[in-house]
């Protein structure tokens, strides 16, 4: 199936710096974000991919750099700044409430409000939430109790919320860090086609796994990241995992016969 | 869901109104002089002023952060509002005075909640510093007591009406119930329970943890001036020992009533229950006669109970879940 990714850049991170004290996470990353493409972030642990996503999600602000959203540049100030500018992430630790129940979760922070007195008085509309909450899952395909709270849910269950929660408001660009982590076969292929039938629907990705059957099974593009740095960034057709892992491991697509890793 | 199942779940739920129920069953059948209509009224009364300070800081409670101050905004906010009547500010006027108690208890509380919020200051510290403050600053500024203060601003805690009930009953139930609306049905009562739950999960979806803290913080402190404009109603005087001690009780109310230590969990209903049976069990023992240190060490050890059925809740839930489940596979 055809699918239009457009040549202007949605999301396009210029030298973006992050340090911590002494230590450089991010080190003059940039990077471009086709609108309508599936751009996959790899690298190693500690190579600042988690970094990268929190910075673009809002969640910790970057030292220097620019951030250009759809042509304009912009400073994510902070989670709900990037919500509004559409930018959803599903984050490697679930935003979940565990004593909050199921469609509570899938509306956390936005949830549904019915106005009474001329729109003085905001109480939640919880019927109202019930009902978006079934058709979301409806949507993914999953069937959860809505009275449930999380915390009785299994762990593939709880990413099937979050992941509800992050495509309801029809974000311009989703980010998901690590989504297959810790799932079984069948919830992995069923997360992969969800997100292949939402990106052909014009949905906006970054994907970041240590899986790269995944990544190259869907992505168009690669980032790979070394040491807080990128150290590649091509469409995915020109790279061969073996390839990928030398860019993660050494920074360079030829291997260095003197660095072999100790087993 | 079997009928039986779905009762315990109730049951489990809500744990505390079920020993509520038995108490005053017992009580009223077994302890003389319980089951009458004064000292019903009595109990109710009595149990206004706590109820204030458990539902502030149950508040606190459930965003995942406590309030000890709260004793201490107690007597402090009435003792400023009576020094200005009596000696700063002679003829000022009551009313203004009693809007000034709860000025300078949202202050003191959103004090509390900035440094909480904005510094990272640990909670506990952080009241627990005001609280020393406070006391030091009431027992300072009052040598023991102000009495003569006007009756307006004795009204509210100290006067009855119909059927000789105090209006500090209808107070509090009129916050009891503006508390449990806010608690259940808002954006800021929801978010209060998201933070506590996981407040970086609220941080991440948008949810303004800063600013909910700091509001939950000037309530609970809101809600202390509040209790010692009743208590100063009630004894006609400002002490400066007003509220001593009862930060821990507030705190035996709170847990006792399903609040959760992790935060994110428990009901403004619940508070009241734990602040009633708490204050049935004092009734009932003092009718029956027993020590007050007794009835002192009595309240610490239903702290201890109120935090094994805590812990033990979830576990129960799950339990109870669980076996229901198992019915259905085996019947297959």
């Amino acid at each position: 199936m055809v699918k239009t990714i457009k040549d202007q850049a949605l999301l396009e991170l210029k030298n973006i710096h992050k340090l911590y004290g002494a230590v450089h996470a991010l080190d003059g990353v940039d990077f471009k974000l086709q609108s309508g493409e599936i751009l996959g972030l790899v690298g190693d642990n500690g190579a600042g991919k988690s970094t990268l996503i929190k910075v673009i999600s809002g969640v910790i602000p970057y030292d220097i750099g620019k951030i250009i959203w759809n042509g304009h540049q912009t400073w994510v100030k902070d989670p709900s700044n990037a919500l509004s500018m559409g930018i959803e992430t599903m984050h490697q630790q679930l935003s979940l409430v565990d004593t909050m129940t199921v469609y509570e979760n899938i509306f956390l922070g936005r949830w549904i409000i019915r106005r009474f007195i001329k729109g003085l008085v905001r109480f939640i509309d919880r019927s109202s939430m019930k009902q978006k909450a079934g058709e979301a899952l409806d949507r993914i395909g999953i069937s959860i109790p809505l009275e449930k709270t999380t915390i009785e849910l299994s762990g593939g269950e709880r990413k099937a919320i979050a992941f509800a929660a992050t495509v309801y408001s029809k974000p311009r660009l989703l980010i998901l860090d690590e989504p297959t982590a810790s799932l079984g076969v069948n919830e992995c292929r069923a997360i992969l086609n969800i997100m292949k039938r939402l990106n052909q629907q014009g949905l906006s990705m970054i994907f970041v796994s240590h899986n790269l059957e995944e990544i190259f099974s869907i992505c168009d593009r690669l980032v790979i990241m070394r040491n807080g740095r990128k150290v590649a960034e091509d469409v995915i057709n020109n790279f061969n995992a073996e390839e990928v892992v030398q860019l993660m491991l050494y920074g360079s697509k030829n291997s260095r016969g003197n660095q072999k890793i100790e087993k | 869901m079997s009928r039986s199942t779905t009762l315990l779940i109730w049951i489990n739920e809500h744990t505390m109104w079920v020993i509520l129920f038995i108490l005053f069953t017992l009580n009223a059948i077994f302890t003389d002089q319980f089951f009458i209509y004064g000292n019903i009224i009595n109990i109710l009364f009595h149990s206004t002023i706590l109820a204030m300070l458990a539902l502030g800081l149950g508040l606190t409670l459930l965003t995942g952060n406590f309030d000890l101050s709260i004793e201490s905004t107690m007597a402090f906010s009435p003792a400023v509002a009576a020094l200005i009547m009596t000696h700063w500010v002679p003829g000022f006027s009551p009313y203004l005075a009693i809007l000034i108690t709860f000025i300078i208890g949202i202050f003191i509380g959103i004090f509390n909640g900035l440094c909480i919020a904005k510094l990272s200051i640990n909670p506990f510290l952080q009241t627990l510093s005001m609280l020393i403050i406070l006391r030091g600053l009431t027992l300072f500024m009052i040598p023991l007591s102000i009495y003569n203060l006007p009756s307006a601003y004795c009204f509210l805690g100290g006067e009855r009406i119909i059927g000789n009930i105090p209006i500090a009953l209808f107070f509090t139930f009129f916050v009891f119930v503006v508390m449990h609306i806010l608690l259940e049905s808002t954006v800021f009562g929801r978010s209060i329970i998201a933070i506590g739950g996981n407040s970086e999960a609220s941080f991440k979806r948008g949810i303004r943890t800063a600013r909910i803290t700091i509001l939950t913080f000037a309530i609970s402190g809101l809600l202390a001036s509040a209790a010692g404009l009743l208590a100063t109603g009630r004894q006609a005087a400002v002490t400066n020992i007003m509220g001593q001690g009862m930060v821990f009780e507030a705190f035996a109310a709170a847990v006792l009533g399903g609040v959760s230590l992790k935060g994110g969990s428990g009901s403004v209903t619940g508070m009241i229950a734990g602040v009633l049976i708490l204050g049935i069990i004092n009734n009932s023992l003092t009718l029956l006669g027993v020590s007050p240190y007794l009835i002192y060490a009595t309240k610490g050890f239903l702290i201890f109970i109120a935090i094994l059925i805590d812990r033990n809740r979830i576990n129960v839930r799950n339990m109870l879940f669980h076996r229901e489940e198992m019915k259905y596979v085996n019947v297959s």
